[in-house]
């Protein structure tokens, strides 16, 4: 057993050493990236043509495929020594679009709903955001 | 980001196998959305029976049966015998596919072929005697009112546009109230002609028996079983007041009794009634008919072009498949497909079949596809027509 592991180690070290892991990174970064724009345009194309995307393709599975790759990237970037530093601001036009796109599936998801209602679930949708965000990123470095 | 530089540094002796990986991913993704489209646009559309649950609601090939209509929902046939089911399809298509799962017990035949024929379901019915004559009754015009005579009961008609789609107007006596007075007015009432396709609000439904209604599933189903909207009917509440809403009328299903079918190639009339197709010689009748509703056109040539194949087997041997070309059936001749199994020397025991339709490559079929998607968009949100 230790020897396989040795020699998954030894491997390892090599193919970092050689760069042949950085490649398999950056690639794996990029299908991410694709991968999760184009789940969010087959999810889009769900909530206007309900059973339409899937009926044909399972968004379930892509869903569990997408997160588990999330995690091998992950643990890759840890083994590389590789991190994102994660600039949101408020200026970042992703930012904005993805906050734009949630506001539509939302709108779209709730048509027919008494206006009332709508307002509710969508503040109540907002605040809990903001209170998992603060809670991930925006926590006081003081307190640590 | 993407298709520009790196996300993360390359190193110098990997950057040209980086950049052939990079271009072999971003092909994979180009290939993945075509065949996203290519599904999308032109499904294979896929039916089956399982014979082990043969109630479940996922069986969507129509009742398994033999040549002779005995129900066959077990999957055992005996030697030389047949398994019949059908099923309404929609599209242009190009070929089918059959696969044929044998229990695991079950004998191996010598042969088993695959065989569609593509007509409508009412007119695969067996052909009955012919109608020759009005269906006969007593009519009586009391008051403004139509009354048919029953064994010594008046049944009042719901309305003159209920009547006037079952008799012309001169078949009706007039009468007095004393004649009213002599018989007792059933609480009853008479509907539409069985058969009649009607209109509600943004609902559709034909008429299938004295007491029942069926709404008609979508508009592409009913102009999928031959209907014209030019021939819909108007009425109004009070005159289905009068039915129980039955089951939805989807692809696949029999016509109701009633219904006029035309054989364009024998210049045949037939009346759909009780589980046969009755021609109908009555010239009369047909004309009233024909006043009312344009019939359903059919093609006894058409209908009895096959298209077949000889089921193989497959690695594991219990398995058998084959699939033929459409070519043969026109699309023209009818939305169903009858489906038959035929089997050699041995009774064997079906665990499953699976009927798949390749859907025809064409612009005709991918507008349609469009269409549909521009009006359940438009359905969604409450401006299309249901």
């Amino acid at each position: 057993m230790q020897t396989l592991d040795q020699y998954f180690t030894h491997h390892l070290e090599r193919m970092k050493q050689n760069g042949f892991l950085a490649v398999c990174y950056a690639l794996l970064l990029e299908a991410l990236i694709i991968g999760y724009l184009g789940f969010m345009a087959l999810f889009t194309i769900e909530m206007l043509l309900p059973t339409f995307v899937t009926a044909r393709f399972s968004l379930t599975k892509f869903f569990f495929l997408l997160f588990l790759f999330s995690f091998v990237l992950t643990a890759l970037g840890r083994y590389l020594d590789m991190s994102f530093e994660w600039k949101i601001t408020k200026k970042n036009p992703l930012l904005w679009l993805g906050f734009l796109w949630t506001l539509c599936i939302l709108l779209l998801s709730l048509y027919k709903f008494p206006p009332a209602i709508i307002l509710i679930i969508i503040l109540a949708f907002f605040l809990i955001g903001y209170l998992f965000w603060k809670i991930l990123f925006g926590f006081d470095k003081d307190l640590l | 980001m993407i298709c520009t530089k790196p996300i993360i540094p390359i190193p110098e002796h990997w950057q040209h196998r980086y950049r052939i990986l990079r271009a072999i991913l971003y092909a994979a993704v180009i290939l993945f959305v075509i065949i996203f489209a290519l599904r999308a646009f032109f499904p294979t559309l896929i039916f089956s029976f399982n014979f082990k649950t043969p109630s479940s609601s996922k069986n969507k090939l129509l009742n398994p049966r033999s040549p002779d209509t005995t129900p066959r929902t077990n999957g055992k046939i005996e030697a030389g015998g047949t398994l019949v089911t059908d099923i309404g399809v929609i599209g242009d298509l190009s070929q089918a596919t059959a696969s044929v799962t044998l229990e695991k017990k079950s004998a191996i035949p010598d042969t088993l072929a695959f065989s569609l024929r593509r007509s409508y379901r009412s007119f695969f019915l067996p052909t009955g005697s012919s109608v020759t004559s009005f269906p006969k009754e007593s009519l009586y015009r009391i008051d403004a009112i139509y009354y048919a005579l029953h064994n010594g009961t008046l049944y009042p008609f719901v309305s003159d546009n209920a009547y006037l789609s079952r008799y012309p107007d001169n078949f009706a006596s007039p009468a007095d109230k004393d004649f009213l007075a002599q018989y007792p007015v059933s609480e009853e009432w008479i509907g539409f002609r069985v058969g009649s396709v009607v209109s509600f609000a943004d609902g559709v439904f034909l008429i299938a028996s004295d007491t029942e209604m069926r709404p008609v599933g979508s508009a592409d189903i009913f102009l999928a079983l031959g209907y014209r909207f030019e021939d819909v009917r108007p009425a109004s509440e009070e005159e289905l007041g009068i039915y129980k809403r039955g089951k939805i009328f989807l692809l696949g299903a029999n016509h109701p009794d009633g219904t006029l079918l035309f054989d364009r190639d024998t210049a045949t009339y037939y009346l759909v009634d009780g589980g046969f197709k009755r021609p109908l010689l009555n010239a009369q009748y047909r004309d009233f008919i024909l006043q009312q509703q344009t019939p359903i056109s059919v093609s006894s040539q058409a209908s009895g072009q096959h298209a077949d194949c000889t089921l193989l087997p497959g690695l594991f041997g219990q398995t058998f498949a084959c699939t033929t070309p459409l070519d043969a059936l026109s699309a023209q001749s009818g939305s169903d497909f009858e489906i038959s199994i035929s089997q050699g020397n041995t009774d064997i025991d079906i665990n499953a079949l699976q009927i798949s339709f390749s859907t025809e490559k064409s612009t005709k079929n991918m507008l349609r596809l469009l269409s549909q998607i521009k009006q359940r968009i438009l359905t969604r949100f409450g401006y299309g027509n249901q």
